[in-house]
């Protein structure tokens, strides 16, 4: 039944395109989208349909122009091309994430900019899943990658929806907190490099409240 | 706070007037402060619960602007109305706030510490924290903490020069809108004189607040002291060499006769606010709150509240016929 839940993730997307590694493509994109919209939603269940939507539109714009695949073949024939080893575990986000950067670098041939822009956003999307504890992470991919509904994921992980809603909006709350502060440090960075002041403190004696 | 007129719980005003220490124009009172931004002159209070939202139900930047702009300051009011805050507005922010202490003055914010404003007076990048001063004293704050909940950030960018007759008709003329028509802001809110409607029928519906009743009892009696105090400067503190003193206003009369004349009755009808505001503190004292249900206090509250409204209606009179004689 996990097995099952685990290879939901692609399963929609495989349904539009019959091409997984488009659907990969298209699901990198739809991941990079969502997180940077993530800290500004706020109804998480209406997080998944709109999910579904942009990987969706995704989806049917990639076919509809063709994009660099338009000379490809269908799904059968490229499987042994694709960089997708069979064993893959689609419940692990790491693992998600490694064959995500790993296909990118098979694409930099096709549009290297492309390519790096996209292994950056990936590592930073990463890199703040990784303010999560583990148990957290579990349940966030769970609901946010697999669209399991907080009563699977309950049962899943033999605990109580309203523990998952706490996790997920803990969760939720966290990557947001983790975005802020690489912000600042990008933003600090920037000062340092253009050579700005780096502490500046006046007199708060003459400041009486 | 006794009678030294140092200390207000407009924390936007002690805000404004520690900055303006910074400024050219240091010697600008709180009494000032109070009076020519029209804090002094103001109340907000909801109907349902006379809820402590009330001070800061207006909406912040023209108005702190305007303020600034009236003791003589162009300023720049950062307050963005969407939540959560998008991470480029941080950025907008921390640029803001440093630029300011770069250039020797403190910027105000809110909420960095406690849930008022607030001074900030230093920045440390290696740290990544605010220095912030407010009424519990310094703390220090993350970068982050601006990307949290509310972001305000307001910068004196210049000095401009400061008439005080042109700055108390302007004042007046903020002071008289705010009494009589309903200003943007959050819409459950009124203020001026409905205000006192809107407090009296909080308690006929029982549903007020006790907290935030005696939090706006204390807060507007506060304030009322320093419209009454700025009042009378008027009369008693106007420079002697002031080219107004001999000034002949309209119809040829000295402004000294008539200005002060309505300067002290209106500072006669404030007072007389401040001591009705002083018998409800008494009933009502923050924080305790005490019993806004009880029926008795219901009643007595209600008939306070609208000798209260009696009062500033006559004071508003006679601010009326000053600011037509400016």
């Amino acid at each position: 039944m996990v097995r099952r839940h685990r290879a939901k993730a692609f399963g929609w997307v495989n349904a539009v395109t019959c091409d997984t590694f488009l659907a990969e493509d298209i699901v990198q994109d739809a991941l990079i989208r969502a997180f940077l919209h993530l800290g500004q939603l706020s109804n998480v269940e209406r997080f998944i349909p709109w999910l579904h939507q942009i990987v969706r539109n995704q989806a049917y714009m990639k076919l509809r122009r063709g994009g660099q695949y338009r000379k490809e073949q269908p799904f059968t024939s490229l499987r042994k091309h694709s960089a997708i080893d069979p064993g893959t575990d689609w419940g692990d986000i790491d693992q998600i994430f490694a064959v995500l950067a790993k296909s990118d670098r098979e694409k930099a041939r096709h549009d290297p900019e492309e390519h790096v822009l996209n292994k950056e956003v990936v590592n930073s999307i990463r890199e703040l899943l990784h303010c999560l504890s583990y148990r957290e992470r579990q349940i966030f991919e769970a609901h946010f990658f697999k669209q399991l509904s907080p009563q699977e994921i309950a049962s899943l992980f033999q605990t109580t929806t309203s523990n998952v809603h706490n996790y997920i909006s803990r969760s939720r709350f966290k990557v947001r907190h983790e975005r802020i502060r690489v912000y600042v440090t990008g933003f600090i960075e920037k000062r340092r490099e253009s050579g700005m002041a780096k502490k500046v403190i006046l007199d708060h004696t003459r400041i009486r409240f | 706070m006794g009678d030294s007129y140092q200390s207000t719980l407009t924390t936007m005003a002690q805000a404004m007037h520690a900055v303006i220490k910074y400024s050219d124009k240091h010697d600008i009172s709180l009494v000032d402060v109070m009076g020519y931004t029209t804090h002094a002159f103001r109340i907000r209070i909801d109907s349902e619960k006379a809820d402590t939202g009330g001070p800061v139900a207006h909406v912040w930047e023209p108005f702190y602007i305007s303020g600034l702009q009236n003791l003589g300051f162009l300023s720049v009011c950062y307050d963005p109305i969407i939540f959560p805050v998008p991470l480029e507005h941080v950025a907008h922010a921390l640029t803001l706030i440093q630029n300011s202490i770069d250039r020797g003055l403190p910027a105000i914010s809110f909420a960095l510490n406690s849930p008022e404003f607030n001074v900030i007076f230093g920045y440390d990048d290696d740290k990544r924290e605010l220095h912030v001063k407010d009424h519990n004293g310094v703390a220090f704050v993350p970068y982050e903490k601006l990307g949290q909940g509310k972001i305000l950030v307001i910068s004196i960018q210049e000095t401009l020069q400061f008439d005080r007759l042109s700055a108390l008709k302007n004042a007046l003329g903020m002071v008289l809108f705010h009494a009589m028509q309903p200003e943007p802001g959050l819409h459950t809110y009124q203020n001026g004189l409905a205000a006192y409607d809107a407090w009296i029928q909080a308690f006929r519906n029982g549903t007020i607040d006790d907290i935030g009743n005696a939090y706006n009892i204390a807060f507007v009696g506060d304030a009322r002291k320093f419209a009454v105090k700025f009042l009378k400067d008027i009369v008693d503190k106007w420079p002697a060499d002031h080219p107004s003193i001999n000034r002949l206003l309209h119809g040829n009369v000295p402004y000294k006769s008539f200005i002060c004349q309505f300067a002290e009755e209106a500072a006669g009808h404030y007072l007389d606010v401040v001591k009705i505001f002083e018998s409800l503190q008494s009933m009502f004292p923050f924080p305790d709150g005490g019993n806004a249900r009880d029926s008795v206090n219901v009643l007595n509250a209600i008939r306070l509240l609208e000798q209260a409204k009696q009062a500033e209606q006559k004071a508003i009179h006679v601010l009326g016929r000053m600011y037509y004689w400016l």
